[in-house]
């Protein structure tokens, strides 16, 4: 059997690019549709509490950006 | 010796109902790098305060709180609800947070460190010099880049206990535990053992891992150990019982966890571990929690990673909320603060190498690739998710022990904690897993002995010198402590590491952990041993030795109870009555064991 090699998180970099005018749509659309602050259902549970931090990386997302992931067609109006 | 006998046969008739090297890979290998800096708090250096007001305060209030103040308030928190915000200032910040703190508005009031780019020399200058891992402790090759179980000081627990018969819950992304259909048990949990998997994402009986993180906690709580390869878990002789309720991207619904938490709770866990959390709380979610906790259940849930609040389940009373340091032992920037936190545990900090071993300081575990489940490596990761089964782990080793009573577990975690001051960050303190180990088997052990002499003191007063006979001192110490505080270092889960318990509690060692017989724990033994031998004058002062250990023993048990007895009722105080009834009842014997 091998032994196996430590792999090591290549990057931890934020960004947040999101213009104000899709953040202001986002923030209405959850209200719109009752989601938790992640755009996601309201009985939503992550790993370690957060979807925004990436434990295997280190990286913190930016919220809009993390919804803007799951839900594009927010960004495209 | 009537009276003796008499009383044998009428306690035996009461009880009757009851009778039951791998080297670091090379850098061409394209998978490893280690810049030369990286961010690291400054302890010494921040831009404001960071300001925690009530639930219950409304924008108005805050407007008036700034104006009151003279301070300008910006939303800092994640969440909006949480009201968590950050007050810019250069100059005089201790005055102004000793002002702020005053305000009844306010829960938290505290500096906010800068995180800034350092270089390494300069980041390592100001840091106290933890324990490192001594490789020697384990044959696992890896193990020297595990600053994180150094810092628990698993070493000295491990000498003493490695998890058996111990069940850990692992409520998660499932594990990677068999071969089956594409998936793949990795390579550093081949001989871990696991019991009653299931996947409540897709139903089924095969709760295997398509993300790596419960993988990843899984290792921490029973990673193969010395098994040559890779690197440690904290109880490698637990069972994980794997449960999948975090799909693939890491994300699962209220409804599955609290199916998760009966079932572990259902099918004798002794301890689950959430890894997992969601800003809401839910009353389903409560119910579950306390269906387990009620069932004597440990529950250890992560903190969470926003730095804010601490979400749910880890808020609720039933479970231990557990926060995470890094290798300095300070809190991580992302580690979720409250009243609520129960104690601190390593969750490292990809960010920096504190301790220079040319790798990030993450917790490492085996553990799946997300985009391969079936190809494994040691991954390096950090987040509360990696404190908490820490603790689980720790929690098993006091099952181990022979302290299933969740609540003493937890009150043994908490008080051998090493304290850190800060307790809305660190709670209790950071986890301490040897000493934790030490207090449950030695430190009850002297107490049951002091408590003994002290009871035969009482009872005996000027003829205490009649317990210096050896055969005095040999029931003493079978019945009262076990041999531990005599200095013998065995393994009390491994055979014979009975020999190292007091009888009194054999049951557990030959029944098994889940086993807390009355009988054994009462004053039966002393009427047996005393019914049967007092005839033989020789065995005299062996047999009060026996009756005043066995005193010691059930009065302690009465303060400090390591598990929930069988048979007698919760309520009413009943198994503090039967202790303490019990305790009274074999002193009186004693004294009349060994007469002139």
């Amino acid at each position: 059997m091998e032994d196996g090699k430590i792999v090591v998180p290549e990057s931890y970099q934020a960004t947040n690019s999101v213009p104000e005018s899709v953040k202001n749509r986002i923030d209405q659309w959850i209200k719109a549709n009752d989601l938790n602050e992640f755009g996601d259902p309201i009985d939503s549970v992550y790993i370690g509490g957060n979807p925004l931090f990436d434990e295997s990386t280190g990286v913190s997302k930016d919220r809009y950006e993390y919804i803007l992931s799951n839900n594009p067609e927010l960004g495209e109006l | 010796m009537k009276v003796f006998q008499l009383l044998l046969i009428t306690f035996l008739f009461k009880v009757g109902a009851y009778a039951e090297n791998p080297e670091k890979p090379k850098p061409e290998d394209g998978k490893i790098v280690v810049g030369n800096s990286f961010t690291e708090i400054d302890h010494h250096v921040t831009d404001g305060i960071i300001v925690d007001f009530k639930n219950t305060v409304t924008k108005q209030q805050i407007k008036n709180f700034e104006t009151k103040f003279a301070v300008d308030y910006q939303q800092y928190s994640l969440y909006p609800e949480e009201k968590i915000g950050l007050i810019r200032l250069a100059k005089g910040l201790t005055n102004l947070i000793n002002r702020l703190r005053t305000s009844p508005l306010v829960e938290a009031v505290e500096p906010n460190y800068i995180y800034s780019l350092v270089g390494e020399a300069a980041l390592r200058k100001n840091i106290s010099k933890p324990k490192d891992p001594n490789p020697e402790d384990f044959q696992d090759p890896y193990y020297k880049h595990q600053w994180h179980m150094a810092q628990i000081n698993l070493p000295q627990a491990f000498a003493r206990v490695q998890g058996h018969g111990a069940i850990v819950a692992v409520i998660d992304t499932g594990v990677a535990y068999e071969d089956y259909q594409g998936f793949k048990r990795v390579r550093d949990l081949n001989e871990t053992q696991f019991i009653h998997p299931y996947d409540f994402v897709d139903n089924d009986a095969h709760a295997n891992d398509d993300h790596g993180h419960g993988t990843h906690v899984a290792g921490t709580i029973a990673q193969s150990t010395n098994n040559g390869l890779g690197v440690v878990g904290v109880a490698p002789g637990a069972t994980i019982m794997p449960l999948r309720v975090l799909d693939g991207s890491g994300r699962g619904s209220l409804g599955a966890i609290a199916n998760a938490i009966k079932w572990a709770a259902d099918k004798g866990a002794h301890v689950i571990n959430m890894s997992l959390g969601g800003p809401f709380p839910s009353s389903i979610l409560r119910k579950a929690c306390k269906y387990a906790a009620d069932k004597g259940v440990l529950l250890v849930c992560a903190a969470g990673n926003s730095g804010g609040r601490i979400g749910y389940p880890a808020k609720y009373p039933e479970c231990m909320a557990v926060s995470a340091v890094q290798y300095d032992e300070s809190i991580t920037f992302y580690s979720s603060r409250g009243k609520e936190v129960s104690i601190a545990a390593p969750g490292g900090n990809v960010r920096v190498d504190q301790n220079g071993d040319g790798y990030p300081d993450g917790v490492l575990q085996n553990s799946i690739y997300a985009k391969d489940n079936s190809k494994d490596d040691y991954m390096l990761f950090m987040g509360t998710s990696m404190a908490a089964p820490h603790v689980a782990g720790a929690a098993a080793l006091l099952v181990s022990a022979g302290v299933t009573d969740a609540k003493r577990i937890e009150q043994i975690l908490k008080s051998s904690a090493r304290y850190k001051g800060d307790e809305q960050l660190y709670g209790a303190g950071l986890l301490d897993v040897g000493n934790a180990v030490n207090q449950a088997v030695s430190g009850t052990a002297w107490s049951r002995l002091l408590a003994a002499f002290l009871i035969a003191f009482a009872f005996l007063k000027s003829n205490i010198t009649r317990l210096l006979h050896p055969l005095s001192l040999l029931g003493l110490i079978a019945f009262g402590s076990g041999v531990v505080p005599l200095g013998f270092n065995c393994h009390v889960d491994q055979f014979p590491g009975f020999l190292c318990y007091p009888i009194p509690v054999w049951d557990q060692a030959f029944l098994g952990l889940d086993v807390a017989n009355p009988i054994f724990r009462s004053a039966f033994w002393v009427l047996l041993f005393v019914g049967f031998g007092y005839q033989i004058k020789i065995l005299r002062p062996f047999l009060q030795g026996m009756g005043f250990g066995l005193s010691g023993f059930l009065l302690v048990s009465a303060f400090m109870p390591q598990v929930d007895l069988d048979y007698i009722p919760i309520a009413l105080q009943a198994e503090f009555i039967w202790y303490i009834l019990n305790a009274l009842l074999a002193a009186m014997i004693a004294k009349h064991a060994n007469p002139k």
